[in-house]
């Protein structure tokens, strides 16, 4: 695994990538995809919660809060692309 | 005949505000069969003959993963509405249209409603509405739900589409609803139908896959490659039709908000500034306070002298007096005299609701919701507790996993909901003069904190198990539309008063009739030789620990459980004319008050937890532990006050 491929949840605010893959156990994974976290699709970290965790994210224009814990078995490729 | 339209979208789409829109007060409000999701139908009124409006509930899938999920598919495919309304947020494009790729396999007639389109437009962004319709081969009506702007054009939308829907012989279905002789008959209309079909294309519709609501879908490798799919053509989709003024990942208005009311820091004060702004509006003595005072003076000396004058005039008998003044004016009087704390209570749970806040105190708190082994999801049905037990228990139907949804059906009536406040209130009015606010205030804190160490010890012993993934939404920061708001916080009073109509009525009555009786049906003067007196002995023994052990504390306390508002409306019967010193102190008060706050919820609540647990044994081992936490911490306190000389 290429440096630049990272766990959603190692991500800092501002960070920026694209899902490589979403694991994870079924129930997890069958929300995280019917919300749009899918591979290929962009997403930018905006902050944690004051708390340390939830994470908030924005992908496909919306923003979704999800657990430092649920984000560990989505990949991400950080490297910039052009697009 | 009536034309059926079922009205489909995201959450936060704006779907409630199109169905409120659309239909104006003609709704109704029930459950869909067999479960406690709420089903609303409404009407529209037009020149061209009615129209069915049914609002399926807010999911962001078709997949049946979810009870809503579910009820919204076998909808579609077995009721076949003439018209499905997909309502999608024009800001929020390709997540939404997620949604509509999988309705359009369903194959019913479909319009896409383009809600938002006033944002979109100030935002600065350009949506081409005629490739959006051309590449999803639907209808598209833009418009503002808000705003109630391109209503007419959808309603018009939805009678040319309807239209078109009843050519026979049109795919499978078509074939199988009319026989050859109507399609024969309906050939003219067939030519219309063509007409129509060259312009909207219909693709051939997935019918096949009805699922029975209790058997959820497998995921497996093929719906994960056809999810990715759809998301992808979405994603291609929104490329083609929209152009952002602004660049990818830039700030919207709603991250700016956020900078504030989801800071690092401040947040949280902010949090506990906007809950303490709430109750302190709608308890304090100059606020909600003073309103329930008038009411009060209204009900106990404008309407009773009414009553008396009239009464005397029609030289009616003592007991009818007796019964309409002592009986049913002070119950029902004593009820609604709360009816405007308990409406600004519900206005502040809907604007918080609606404008997203609540979305964001979920956010703020979970990692505490985290530790005490709950779903942040919990936040949700712990909320709408403090406005009524029923539908808070309900909202646990959200959450994922039963382990969940037990653990908060179990707590989420130590929250105190609006019935519950007019007995802080009478007694904080009699016993706490001074400090009605802080008194009042201590109660909803002391239901707090006791689900908190509820859900931490339960979640840690007969409850274990891994937490549910907890992912929500956070929507754009919007202004709440007014019109939803009234309609949404109407719903609950109006409820309210039918309660106050009906069970706080007849309760009233009974009460009245039980404590002027005795059991050989004589008319008593001293109403501790009543048959209230007598049933209420029975209970004193094992209240006496508590401080409150007298028959009138006992009978108030068994005429909650059908409904909590029924121990004031007890008590006041009970206590004509004040003199509630007699029987219990300043501490004695209180304890009877933490009672109340934690016992067994009423009747209605008690329905709903044993529907939703679905269990005989869960739903009496809830209320069991309930009703033990009640006498548990009554006994600390009004021990431990007197240990401390307080009693």
């Amino acid at each position: 695994m290429s440096d630049d491929i990272k766990p959603l949840s190692a991500l800092k605010p501002g960070d920026t990538g694209r899902i490589v893959s979403v694991g994870g156990d079924r129930r997890l994974k069958q929300r995280l995809i019917a919300m749009g976290v899918t591979p290929e699709a962009w997403l930018i970290v905006r902050k944690f919660a004051p708390l340390g965790d939830p994470m908030e994210i924005n992908i496909r224009n919306y923003s979704l809060s999800i657990r430092r814990k649920d984000a560990r078995d989505i990949l991400v490729d950080t490297r910039q692309d052009s697009d | 005949m009536s034309i059926h339209v079922a009205l489909v979208g995201n959450p936060n789409s704006g779907k409630t505000t199109l169905f409120n829109r659309l239909t104006g007060t003609r709704q109704s409000t029930g459950n869909w069969p067999g479960v406690t999701v709420e089903k609303k139908v409404g009407t529209v009124r037009h020149s061209n003959g009615g129209i069915t409006v049914i609002d399926l509930p807010g999911i962001y899938s078709l997949s049946p993963y979810s009870l809503e999920e579910t009820i919204t598919r076998n909808y579609i495919v077995d009721e076949t509405p003439h018209v499905v309304i997909n309502i999608i947020d024009a800001t929020n494009l390709e997540r939404n249209l997620y949604l509509t790729l999988q309705l359009k396999k369903l194959g019913r007639p479909m319009i896409l409603a383009l809600n938002m389109m006033d944002e979109i437009l100030s935002h600065g962004d350009q949506l081409d509405l005629r490739r959006l319709s051309e590449l999803l081969n639907v209808p598209v009506v833009a418009i503002s739900a808000k705003k109630g702007e391109g209503i007419d054009d959808l309603i018009d939308t939805v009678y040319q589409v309807s239209r078109s829907d009843f050519c026979p012989g049109r795919g499978r279905r078509g074939r199988r609803r009319f026989g050859r002789r109507t399609r024969s008959a309906c050939g003219d209309l067939n030519l219309h139908c063509r007409a129509h079909m060259s312009q909207y294309g219909s693709e051939p519709a997935e019918t096949t896959r009805i699922h029975d609501p209790a058997v959820i879908h497998p995921f497996d490798a093929e719906t994960e490659q056809e999810t990715e799919a759809m998301y992808r053509r979405a994603a291609e989709i929104h490329d083609q039709v929209l152009k952002h003024s602004h660049q990818r990942g830039a700030l919207s208005r709603s991250d700016r908000i956020d900078r504030v009311l989801t800071h690092r820091i401040w947040s949280i004060p902010i949090f506990l500034i906007v809950m303490f702004t709430v109750f302190q509006i709608t308890f304090h003595e100059n606020v909600g306070g003073r309103l329930t005072e008038w009411l009060d003076i209204f009900f106990s000396e404008t309407v009773t002298s009414w009553f008396t004058s009239w009464l005397t005039a029609a030289a009616a008998p003592a007991w009818i007096e007796s019964l309409l003044i002592g009986g049913i004016l002070q119950g029902v009087g004593g009820i609604l005299m709360f009816l405007p704390q308990i409406t600004l209570l519900f206005i502040f749970l809907s604007v918080l609701e609606d404008t997203g806040y609540m979305a964001r105190a979920a956010f703020i708190t979970d990692k505490i919701f985290q530790r005490l082994g709950l779903s942040g999801r919990s936040f949700i049905p712990m909320m709408m507790g403090f406005g009524c037990t029923v539908p808070a228990v309900m909202a646990a139907r959200t959450l994922d996993s039963e382990r969940d949804r037990r653990l908060t059906i179990i707590i989420t009536p130590f929250m105190s909901c609006g019935a519950r406040m007019p007995i802080y209130a009478f007694i904080a009015g009699i016993f706490f003069t001074n400090q009605k606010g802080l008194v009042t205030f201590s109660m909803y804190l002391l239901g707090i904190v006791i689900a908190i160490l509820s859900a931490f010890v339960l979640s840690r012993t007969v409850l274990k198990g891994e937490d549910a993934p907890f992912l929500i939404e956070l929507p754009p920061y919007r202004i709440p539309d007014g019109k939803s708001l009234f309609m949404h916080v109407w719903d609950k009073v109006k409820d309210f008063l039918i309660r106050a109509g009906t069970i706080i009525f007849a309760m009233s009555i009974v009460v009245w009739f039980l404590q002027s009786f005795s059991f050989s049906l004589k008319q008593v003067a001293d109403s501790a030789s009543s048959m209230f007196g007598q049933i209420g002995r029975i209970v004193v023994p094992v209240l006496k620990p508590l401080g409150f052990g007298s028959w009138q504390a006992a009978v108030a306390l068994l005429t909650g459980l059908i409904a909590k508002e029924s121990v004031v409306a007890t008590l006041e019967i009970l206590f004509p004319g004040g003199g509630l010193e007699s029987v219990f102190t300043p501490l004695s008060a209180y304890a009877f008050m933490v009672f109340t706050l934690l016992y067994m919820p009423c009747m209605a609540a008690f329905g709903a937890i044993k529907r939703e647990m679905n269990s005989w044994k869960w739903t009496l081992a809830a209320v069991g532990y309930q009703t033990g936490i009640a006498w548990l911490m009554s006994f600390i306190i009004f021990q431990a006050g007197r240990l401390i000389g307080l009693g």
